[in-house]
């Protein structure tokens, strides 16, 4: 018999092999709420003209619950993309490689992680650049802030967010990020500069109210 | 180019066996199955005197076949000159005086060993009746007989060959035995029976006769009973190896040693469908696939050596882990392999199957092995089997030495196998000893992805200090004791003990640095060197009985069997992560005590009906208990205040039942069909169980059904098989353990041809396919609560392909001096189809080709063995799991594909001196 037809078999044969999952690749787009002006703690007025929040790197967990319970992610986005909270307009950043399972939650880290096994964590990117005026009672204040927000633990990653979504990951599926500058500084003060209570309260609204939001194929 | 050497070596061993046709002599090959008459008796080919269902053994088919001719009949049609033994004379057994009211007609068959002389040694009862005939036939045959060796040519050599003695009631009275005239059987038979079948001759003898006795018959006319006084040894490995069904079948030696082998346990490789890969270094286990059954380090696979159990239950490493590394090879005999379940002999493990492989050395004496080699590898065997003794006699010990390819792949160790089997008579009995010791480095796991990109060599290992401390320790040693006793008619029983045990210490990194220390929840990043230590000392026994074949009427026969086997496992195992080079422990994850007993229960029933059909409907059923220690069991997070002492103790029972059955039906012209059906079983690591738990065995059944053409040099199987398992395990490489993925099951068929055209050249070939399925997803958890299914997801790690191909010849090339120069060559061919990995990976295909060359002149001996001839670069092992291992990146959590590097081209040298 022909050498190349029984091989040709052979693999044909083989190419059968059905292994249920199978990798997938997605995009994440981010996008800002576009808002530019609000009234911060004491009442002080702002009005950014510059608002940049670091993402990443995130994890699509299969649980209901991220942190040690994923161990072995349905998707992930080992890059950090940054979300221009003034910009409306979705935009393409990212990709993210996955398995085509179903995803229940996520964690991740704003520019800032723990790469094991280094003892401190790398800073890829600043967390939170903002720029702007804050109309306080002395008078109006410019002011150029750049916040890092690390996690705390090794290995731990500074946002698990349960239960976020139940949704299949397929192949060319769009993750949309999006965020609020307001949400996010609210409890800061801008009457003066940034102080250890002000990046506290912005760590605080990073990791609970005014985390991102993310939502597949919007 | 590995394809095409394969397919050329295909045709030209296809126009080889079409040249050179059987070098049988002309049998008395009965004339009535030649015309296809479906109702005459069967044709006694090579082992018919004994039962065609039972497979000849140690290259004795073509002999015993050339056996059977006799003096006047036409030599071989061949080009090779070869003349098989002939009989000379034959007289016949003397009938024992006092059992001759027992009005028996035994047939006691021989294995016999016709030296360049033409005597008569090594010989052993292959199927007896009982001690006493027994014992006379091998007198008989021993003192008696004479035999014109057989030749190559001009060339006296020595052949084994099996021989039937009968018996038959003389009709004068006993006082006349001792003036019996022996029947000389130079002669054809003219009954068309086995020409070498003497008898004691009621058609030859007058008891009123003054017949004068030919050559030795005064010798065996008188004092017939006190002077037959040797021992009518018993084949002990063969005593019940009756065919089981389409896939039980024996690797012979010559199969065996046609490809070159490293180690015992590359030996498996000749077993269809069967993939065994040393994955993980030395000292730990092969990674063993058979027909669709991803077996790890011996789940799915019950294996014997000697008849010592080697599984071990609930190890750390792996549910039956069984390490072949104390196996030498030289000591391998046969193999005896059951794929499926069909026999009730068959216990814990036996789920893909089991196998057993014999010890024995064919060639006696005191052999010498030196071989060197590639990476700096080193071999010294030294194997004493005296002559006086039977092959299943012997002591040998190798010592090993290898930097081993690659990086961190050195490996140091050593293995002793002793065996000393006697035997008075109707008994036999046999002492095993086996004893090993290794230390290995292990190069772990890359990324392909580093591979890809240049980071780490295929052969690798990851520079870092956890990585660079992965090895591996294992000792173990075994004693075993069997004693067989034979009865008449083929009745026998068997008693065994063993004693096992078997020390193992792990650490290997699979993920790098991902783990976070549980003892201390801030300790991470240490390095995931996992540490798993496993203490197993195993007591044991079997025993059984069966009886003699009993008539039912005319045409049927029945035989039953019933048989017990137990053993006491205690077992210690710890693991911990390890940060390295310091060896501190920082995490502790098991720390346990188990204690399990396994009472196992056999009766099986053989009905023979007409000769035609054998049928074997058996049941097996087994009973284990459990005592686990667990001491970090309910552990207290580090989150929640102290509220016990932690600490998990608990017992659990468990009890399984499961039908044997086989049938075997003679279509003559050596064509059989065989069917099996049973139900096997797998018992749980002990530490999953619950308190009072009903121990969850994983339940298999298991359907068998094919054609097997026997012939006097070619057997054929084609089979078909079904498997459906009520509960699959895969293994979980972060933890380096096995994690239930549910039920599955396997539909496939396999096609194995082994052919001896001449009587120097063997080759054995085996197709096998599966289709291995999961059922069900995977049991939920709360880290995954619908883990990922689709219906008819194929299992992981379980090549839908395999195929194998040993071809081996020996050949005398010329004379030198006073000695024959033999020569020797031989191949072995591997090829895997591509495997599926978890998570929609899927590991690559491979080809290995394994060459073997050799001179042996007098007592010297050179080898060359190329293993991995053509430099195929493949993964021995290949996982997807998430992995980190480069500092100053994000750590990956998704599944990526790690492998573990397949030996390279490698070529040994071998220097032999036999005394």
């Amino acid at each position: 018999m022909n050498t190349r037809l029984v091989f040709a078999l052979l693999t044909l044969l083989s190419a059968c092999v059905d292994p249920g999952t199978v990798a997938v690749q997605g995009e994440v787009e981010v996008v800002g709420s576009g808002n530019a002006t609000f009234t911060a703690r004491d009442g002080v007025d702002v009005t950014l003209t510059r608002a940049e929040l670091a993402f990443g790197p995130l994890y699509l967990c299969p649980g209901n619950v991220a942190g040690d319970l994923c161990e072995t992610a349905r998707g992930e986005m080992l890059e950090v993309v940054v979300i221009d909270l003034l910009n409306t307009t979705p935009a393409r950043a990212a990709t993210f490689d996955a398995v085509d399972a179903t995803t229940r939650s996520a964690m991740w880290d704003y520019g800032t992680s723990f790469w094991l096994p280094d003892a401190a964590p790398t800073e890829t990117q600043p967390t939170l650049v903002i720029e702007g005026v804050a109309m306080t009672p002395s008078g109006e204040r410019a002011f150029e802030e750049t916040i890092q927000i690390a996690p705390q633990r090794a290995g731990i990653h500074l946002v698990r967010a349960s239960t976020l979504f139940e949704h299949e990951i397929r192949n060319g599926d769009v993750l949309q990020v999006s965020a609020d500058a307001e949400n996010i500084l609210d409890g800061a003060n801008f009457a003066t500069p940034f102080v250890e209570r002000d990046v506290t309260a912005i760590r605080n609204a990073l990791t609970t109210s005014a985390r991102p939001t993310l939502l597949f194929n919007p | 180019m590995h394809r095409a050497f394969l397919f050329l070596l295909i045709a030209l061993f296809a126009t080889e066996a079409k040249a050179q046709p059987p070098a049988e002599a002309p049998t008395t090959e009965p004339t009535a199955d030649d015309e296809g008459d479906p109702d005459a008796p069967d044709a006694p080919d090579a082992p018919a005197a004994a039962d065609e269902d039972e497979a000849p053994q140690e290259g004795e088919s073509s002999e015993s076949e050339a056996h059977e001719s006799t003096g006047d009949e036409t030599p071989a049609e061949s080009t090779v000159e070869l003349v098989p033994p002939q009989v000379v004379t034959s007289p016949p057994p003397p009938y024992p005086q006092e059992r001759l009211r027992e009005g028996l007609h035994p047939e006691v068959v021989l294995l016999v060993t016709i030296a360049v002389d033409g005597q008569a040694t090594d010989i052993v009862v292959d199927h007896g009746a009982d001690p006493e005939f027994d014992a006379i036939a091998v007198a008989t045959v021993r003192d008696h007989w004479t035999f014109s060796p057989a030749r190559r040519g001009d060339e006296p050599i020595v052949a084994r060959v099996r021989v039937a003695v009968h018996f038959d009631l003389p009709t004068f009275e006993p006082a006349a035995v001792g003036a019996t005239q022996p029947e000389d059987r130079t002669a054809p038979d003219h009954r068309g029976e086995e020409a070498h079948v003497a008898r004691t001759g009621p058609d030859v003898a007058d008891p009123g006769a003054d017949a004068q006795p030919a050559d030795g018959a005064d010798e065996l006319g008188e004092g017939l009973d006190q002077e037959f006084t040797a021992e009518a040894e018993v084949e002990l490995d063969h005593l019940r190896d009756r065919s089981r069904g389409a896939s039980d079948l024996h690797v012979r030696r010559d199969v065996l040693e046609a490809a070159p082998h490293e180690e015992g346990a590359d030996l498996l490789r000749t077993v269809p469908g069967l993939l065994i890969q040393r994955a993980e270094g030395d000292a730990v286990a092969h990674r063993i696939s058979l027909r669709g059954f991803d077996a790890e380090h011996g789940q799915d696979l019950e294996i014997r050596v000697g008849g010592l159990p080697v599984n071990l239950p609930s190890h750390i490493h792996g549910q039956g882990y069984a390490d072949l590394g104390f196996l030498i090879p030289e000591v391998v005999r046969e193999v005896r392999v059951i794929e499926g379940i069909g026999d009730p002999h068959q216990g814990d493990f036996a789920v893909a199957g089991s196998v057993d492989l014999a010890l024995g050395v064919e060639d006696r004496g005191i052999r010498a092995k030196t071989t060197l080699g590639s990476f700096r590898s080193f071999r010294q065997l030294a194997l004493w089997a005296p002559k006086s003794e039977r092959a299943d006699t012997f002591a040998a010990i190798e010592l090993h030495r290898t930097r081993g390819f690659g990086q961190n792949r050195s490996a140091l160790g050593g293995s002793a196998i002793m065996q000393y089997g006697f035997g008075h008579r109707g008994w036999r009995f046999r002492l095993t000893g086996i004893g090993r010791a290794t230390r290995a480095q292990l190069a772990g796991v890359v990324r392909q992805d580093d591979i890809d990109a240049g980071r780490v060599g295929f052969y690798d290992s990851y520079p870092d200090a956890t990585t660079q401390s992965q090895n591996a320790l294992n000792l173990r040693m075994m004693f075993g004791f069997q004693a067989v006793r034979r009865y008449a008619e083929g009745a026998n029983a068997e008693l065994g003990f063993f004693l096992s045990f078997d020390d193992f210490r792990l650490q290997e990194n699979f993920t790098g640095y991902l783990q976070r220390s549980r003892f201390n929840p801030d300790w991470v990043g240490r390095g995931d060197l996992i540490e798993q230590t496993n203490r197993t000392t195993t007591f044991g026994f079997n025993a059984r009985y069966r009886s003699s074949e009993t008539g039912l009427g005319e045409h049927l026969k029945v035989q039953y069997e019933l048989g017990l086997q137990s053993r006491l496992d205690l077992i210690d195992q710890a693991q911990n992560l390890l940060a390295a080079p310091s060896g501190e422990t920082w995490d502790e994850r098991i720390d346990a005590s188990v204690r399990g007993v396994d009472l196992g229960l056999f009766a099986d029933v053989t009905l023979d009906i007409a000769s035609r059909a054998v049928l074997r409907v058996g049941v097996r059923s087994d009973a284990l208990f459990y005592d686990v220690d667990d001491r970090l069991g309910r552990r207290i997070p580090d989150f929640r205040a102290d509220s016990h002492i932690i600490g998990f103790r608990r017992s659990a029972f468990g009890l399984v039942a499961g039908p044997r059955t086989s049938l075997i039906v003679k279509l003559g012209r050596g064509v059989s069909l065989l069917t099996s059906y049973g139900e096997g079983y797998r018992s749980p690591q002990a530490r999953t169980l619950a308190d009072g738990e009903t121990a969850p065995f994983t339940k298999v059944r298991s359907a068998d059904l094919g054609v097997r053409l026997e012939r006097d040099w070619i057997d054929l199987r084609i089979a078909g098989y079904f498997t459906r398992l009520s509960d699959d395990l895969a293994f979980e490489a972060r933890e380096a353990r096995l994690e239930r993925v549910g039920a599955s099951r396997r539909l496939g068929a396999t096609l194995h041809l082994t052919v001896r055209p001449t009587d120097w050249l063997v080759a054995s070939g085996s197709v096998t396919y599966v289709d291995a399925e999961l059922l069900e997803p995977p049991p939920p958890s709360a880290e995954d609560p619908s883990p990922p299914f689709t219906a008819g997801q194929n299992l992981p790690f379980v090549p839908p392909w395999v195929l194998r191909l040993d071809v081996g010849a020996k050949h005398t090339l010329a004379k030198l001096g006073s000695f024959d120069l033999d020569g020797r060559a031989g191949f072995g061919l591997t090829h895997i189809a591509p495997r599926p990995l978890p998570f929609g990976g899927e590991a690559e295909p491979f080809t290995t080709v394994d060459l073997n060359v050799g001179l042996k002149w007098g007592h010297l001996g050179l080898g060359l063995a190329l293993f991995n001839l053509f430099d195929a670069q493949y993964a021995a092992a290949a996982f997807n799991i998430p992995s980190h291992f480069r500092r100053g990146t994000p750590r990956s959590r998704l599944p990526s594909r790690l492998i573990s590097a397949g030996r390279p081209r490698t070529a040994m040298f071998t220097l032999e001196i036999t005394l």
